[in-house]
């Protein structure tokens, strides 16, 4: 009776724990998700009235129509902008890459380390709107510290973020810039701290060489934390984009930099087609969907192995 | 904090000294700025109890004017361009302003382009302030050197074409005066000159029409000029900007508005002047631009902003904006335009060429239809496949443009639906 | 411990390294305190660039000048501490009520938030937006006693600033409130309460220490490097945030830092000095709260991979 009673009190106190987080939840996060999803049956431009137009957004966004010159999709840009989202997510890697390699160099015992990792962990931390302007700045093709940087080695380097071709290339090298010693060094040390040092020693006296060390010790070690890092890459990858195009590019030069996150923003905000930005974020919303269920299959039988 | 608390409560809101303020949003340089504060503090002068505050928007106006719509915000007095006045006019965000419409041009009434381009089945959301075509700019110490006059009534685009070799260096002449005839002519004007029709009627359409001998002689003629080597490459134009090519005297000739006067005036050392468009089989049939004065439907002082477009569209207000360093205005009243006051202003030389694009019989308005910007879109997709992909034929190439524009009919965004539909039913 | 490897070639890779990070904030610095002219000299040295040639330390206070600058400046810092106070505020409690309390259906409720962490920001920020254009008309209709719909001025003078809407599009309620509850800061509390042994509670509870007691006196300093991770990550956050203000702002006086950037950026071109001068006025908080938190967050960022 009495463990009833404590039972019945402390359920009344994770109520009241709960209650100012599960307000927010359920008016700005729970709710929202089903009003997007009605949304996304509807034509709205927020001045005249909304109207139901059943699976049409969809139809438009994810349909094909026959032309004279072949099957053509409805909304071309969507496709376009999608492979922009992909095309920009290739960075991740070498990204990825580059933060093993300097997380391995910190792993070793020299001085200075804790400074460095400051260092390196810097331009993650300032990443945002400031960031980026000083990234268009950086390209600007006539006093930019880019070019003058290719000058040195006798490259004439091309208007970057307004070159079709270059100007995608250019957000991966300042995504490398920015995310090399960001939080995936921080979790590959983490990584490597958990590593048996003796493993290495042992690997030592048995004749092994720095690759192969790497190759049976290191990389079976960091798998798991590299699964990871990657799989939170796919997803931000997939949602992100606005604020660089925003600040950088307006999108362009002829929407190369329009990624599905600043397509949604212009729908949304500036074409003011609100039924139709809501189908584009719910066919976003699918896909990182997929994304992370696949991470649960794959990713969980890597850690555990 | 206390004061914070209370103001929220009770609402407090800002003493105004006794005057009305309203805000007027518009578009243009700092130049343009100059000009609107000349017109405010003429208004303010004659009418004490209103103050004007202005908000310029530089970028994406149509964007940011609606948001601050839905946000409730949106200025009393907007700027709107012919181009997208309409996207406004038919949700009902613009204030009827027919009365007023009527009252000005009872004392000089509206050429026939600007009535055309802000009357929407007799009714006015905006009354026109400026309004005009393009026109051919021409470098004449270019044409003097090559030995060429002008005809009289101007050329045909056909005849146009053929000047090139003797002005384009780039037609393999070393002795000719200019690097190049012009840019590319803008795609809506030949198709326009050369009678091609998109629609059966550009503010209710109902029927694709671009499937015609009409189109294919116009994508010809676009091909043509493209083809011919006189005319600015892509990556020439991109990398000095298209009206330096003109002003540093590179280009015979330059197919632009009157806004471009300032960019010329006094800045070029060679004489210039203006003509009307070339010819096409169907006229001489130029793009219009134009701007006009709204009142936003919510907003809490409609009777000040109307007063504020009064005077913008009197006498005294068209002087001021039309006249002066500005130079990008044309009345669009029949007898303001061609008074010897707007007449007189210099340069260039044939000014009155700007407001004869205005009436009818002498030039036409070119609207592809409601929803001008997807199918602007289409267009430019198609004209950029005619000129990219040589192998493709004419023909391929306005079966494409007319298949699109069918498909664009049929899922035209509900309120353009739905406004034609009203329409339909009041007839 | 010996060193197996020459480390001075480590060093030199490290070095190398560091000044490829530094470059970019070297070059914005040196920019920032560049005269007009001297931002738009071409060089062919770049250390030129790097290095500052001159000391126009005026560019700092010209900033202020542009735009209401320091407007900005406080709407910024306003919201960010708000939204970093409200929002671990409410991760804390309910990573308590997550994590040390028993009551039926909390794993299930739990998994509810986790699977939200999924939802891609542009989905919920659509109703969110819309619900706040609505709002004021909708409270007009259910509490017509107050003009939901007016700004608000603080005082009555001529020049009284604005405040905003109670509520809606240009109000500080949409600016802040939505933004104080998260799923990732209580997920990321649980999981540090979590590994508080349990002894210690038990001990309280005998005490006769009620709920809210053992939550600040025992559960709450034992959390402090979650707490201080959170608070850091909030704060950028919410600083940086340049998406949310944009759509729910259209009067100039509502806006915030990363919007007011916008400014320096003219009509025919941007003004780089002044730019670059109020870009790093914009990250100096953000570098304080760096160099304060970074003890506590680099071991919080392994919170999420390690256990999650």
């Amino acid at each position: 009776m009495k463990k009833l009673v404590g039972q019945r009190q402390e359920t009344i106190a994770a109520i009241c724990f709960l209650l100012p987080n599960l307000i927010g939840f359920l008016l700005f996060t729970f709710w929202p998700v089903i009003a997007a999803f009605l949304l996304s049956f509807s034509e709205w431009d927020l001045l005249t009235p909304p109207k139901w137009v059943g699976l049409n957004n969809f139809r438009e966004l994810l349909g094909v129509y026959q032309s004279v010159d072949g099957w053509r999709p409805n909304d071309p840009d969507f496709w376009k902008f999608l492979w922009n989202t992909i095309f920009l997510m290739f960075g991740l890697p070498v990204t990825m890459a580059v933060s093993l390699g300097l997380a391995i160099v910190l792993n070793k015992r020299i001085r200075f380390t804790y400074a460095y990792r400051l260092l390196f962990f810097l331009p993650s931390i300032l990443a945002g709107v400031a960031i980026f302007y000083l990234w268009r700045w950086i390209y600007n093709p006539d006093y930019g510290l880019f070019n003058a940087a290719l000058a040195l080695i006798g490259i004439d380097g091309p208007a970057w973020l307004t070159d079709v071709r270059w100007a995608k290339p250019a957000l991966i090298v300042m995504g490398l810039w920015l995310h090399a010693g960001g939080t995936g060094m921080i979790l590959y040390l983490a990584a490597l701290q958990g590593v048996p040092q003796d493993l290495y020693e042992a690997a030592e006296i048995d004749g092994a060489g720095h690759w192969d060390q790497f190759r049976v010790i290191t990389w079976p070690g960091v798998m798991p934390v590299t699964f990871f890092i990657f799989v939170m890459g796919v997803i931000g990858g997939l949602q992100g984009g606005f604020e660089m195009a925003y600040i950088m590019t307006q999108g362009g030069p002829y929407g190369a930099t329009t990624t599905i996150g600043y397509y949604i923003y212009t729908m949304a905000y500036e074409d003011f087609r609100m039924g139709y930005a809501a189908a584009i974020a719910w066919v976003l919303f699918v896909f990182i969907f997929a994304v992370t269920v696949l991470n649960w299959r794959l990713g969980g039988k890597n850690i555990t192995a | 904090m206390l004061l914070l608390g209370a103001c929220a409560l009770t609402g407090c809101k800002r003493a105004d000294g006794g005057r009305t303020e309203i805000l007027y949003s518009f578009w243009g340089s700092t130049e343009q700025m100059a000009v609107e504060r000349r017109l405010i503090d003429a208004f303010e002068k004659a009418n004490p109890d209103i103050r004007v505050r202005t908000l310029p928007i530089g970028a994406r106006y149509l964007q940011k004017v609606q948001a601050m719509m839905i946000g409730n915000v949106a200025p009393d007095v907007l700027m709107v361009e012919m181009t997208f006045y309409d996207e406004w006019a038919s949700r009902g965000v613009l204030a009827d302003l027919t009365s007023l419409a009527n009252q000005i041009a009872g004392e000089d009434p509206f050429m026939a382009v600007p009535e055309r381009a802000f009357s929407r089945d007799g009714r006015f959301f905006a009354i026109p302030v400026n309004a005009h075509g393009q026109v051919l700019f021409v470098n004449l110490d270019a044409l003097r050197t090559a030995g060429i006059g002008i005809p009289e009534g101007g050329w045909s685009w056909e005849e146009l074409l053929e000047l090139g070799p003797k002005l384009s260096r780039r037609a393999g002449n070393p002795d000719a005066p200019t690097d190049f005839l012009m840019l590319q002519p803008p795609a809506e004007i030949l198709l326009f000159a050369y009678g091609a029709s998109l629609f059966d009627d550009a503010y209710h359409p109902t029927k694709v029409t671009s499937d015609s001998a009409e189109t294919r002689a116009a994508f010809e003629m676009i091909r043509k000029f493209f083809k011919s080597g006189y005319v600015v490459p892509a990556d020439v134009a991109d990398a000095q900007g298209t009206y330096q090519l003109f002003r540093d005297g590179r280009l015979a000739f330059f197919v632009s508005g009157r806004w471009m006067t300032p960019e010329l005036a006094g800045r070029t050392d060679f004489e210039w002047d203006v003509l009307q468009i070339p010819a096409g089989p169907a006229g001489p049939v130029t793009s219009h631009g134009g701007t006009g004065l709204a009142v936003w439907s919510g907003s809490a002082h409609p009777d000040a902003a109307r007063r504020f477009i009064e005077f913008y569209a009197s006498p005294e207000g068209v002087e001021i904006v039309t006249g002066g360093v500005g130079g990008r205005y044309v009345p669009v009243g029949g007898n303001a335009a061609f008074s010897d006051g707007f007449l007189s202003l210099r340069p260039p030389e044939s000014i009155r060429r700007f407001p004869e694009t205005m009436r009818d019989g002498a030039a036409q308005i070119y609207l592809y239809a409601r929803g001008q910007s997807l199918v602007t879109r289409i267009v430019t997709n198609r004209v950029s496949q005619a000129l990219n992909m040589m192998g493709v034929s004419t023909d391929q190439v306005v079966q494409g443009l007319t298949d699109d524009l069918q498909r664009s009919l049929d899922r035209r965004p509900p309120s353009a639906r739905e406004s034609a539909e009203s329409n339909e039913s009041q007839q | 411990m010996r060193y197996r490897q020459p480390s001075r070639l480590w060093h030199l890779f490290l070095v190398a390294a560091g000044l490829t990070m530094l470059a970019p904030l070297a070059f914005m610095f040196s920019t920032a305190l560049s005269t007009p002219a001297g931002a738009m000299r071409a060089t062919e040295n770049i250390f030129e660039m790097l290095v500052p040639r001159e000391w126009e330390w005026k560019n700092f206070a010209e900033v202020w000048d542009v735009v209401p600058f320091l407007r900005y400046y406080f709407n910024s810092l306003a919201i960010a501490v708000v939204v970093t106070v409200g929002q671990v505020f409410t991760s804390a409690c309910a990573a308590y009520a997550f994590s040390r309390l028993h009551w039926p259906g909390r794993d299930k409720l739990f998994l509810c938030y986790l699977a939200t962490m999924m939802v891609p920001g542009s989905v919920t920020m659509l109703p969110n937006f819309i619900a706040m254009k609505m709002a004021p008309e909708v409270l007009t209709g259910i509490l017509p006693g107050i003009d939901w719909m007016a700004m608000r001025y603080l005082g009555t003078g001529e020049d009284a600033p604005l405040i905003g809407r109670l509520i809606g599009l240009d109000s500080y309620f949409a600016l802040t409130i939505p933004a104080m509850f998260s799923a990732y800061g209580t997920f990321l509390l649980r999981q540090l309460m979590l590994s508080i042994p349990r002894e210690l509670e038990e001990a309280a509870h005998i005490d006769g220490c009620g709920y809210w007691r053992i939550f600040h006196v025992i559960i709450l300093p034992l959390s402090l490097p979650g707490l201080a991770t959170l608070t850091t990550f909030t704060f950028m956050g919410a600083w940086g945030s340049l998406l949310w203000p944009l759509v729910m702002t259209n009067m100039d006086e509502m806006r915030t830092l990363p919007l007011g950037l916008q400014a320096f950026q003219g009509q025919y071109g941007t003004e780089w000095h002044l730019m670059m001068a109020a870009a790093l006025l914009m990250l100096l908080p953000v570098v304080v709260m760096f160099l304060i938190g970074q003890r506590f967050f680099i071991s919080g960022l392994t919170v999420g991979a390690v256990k999650g």
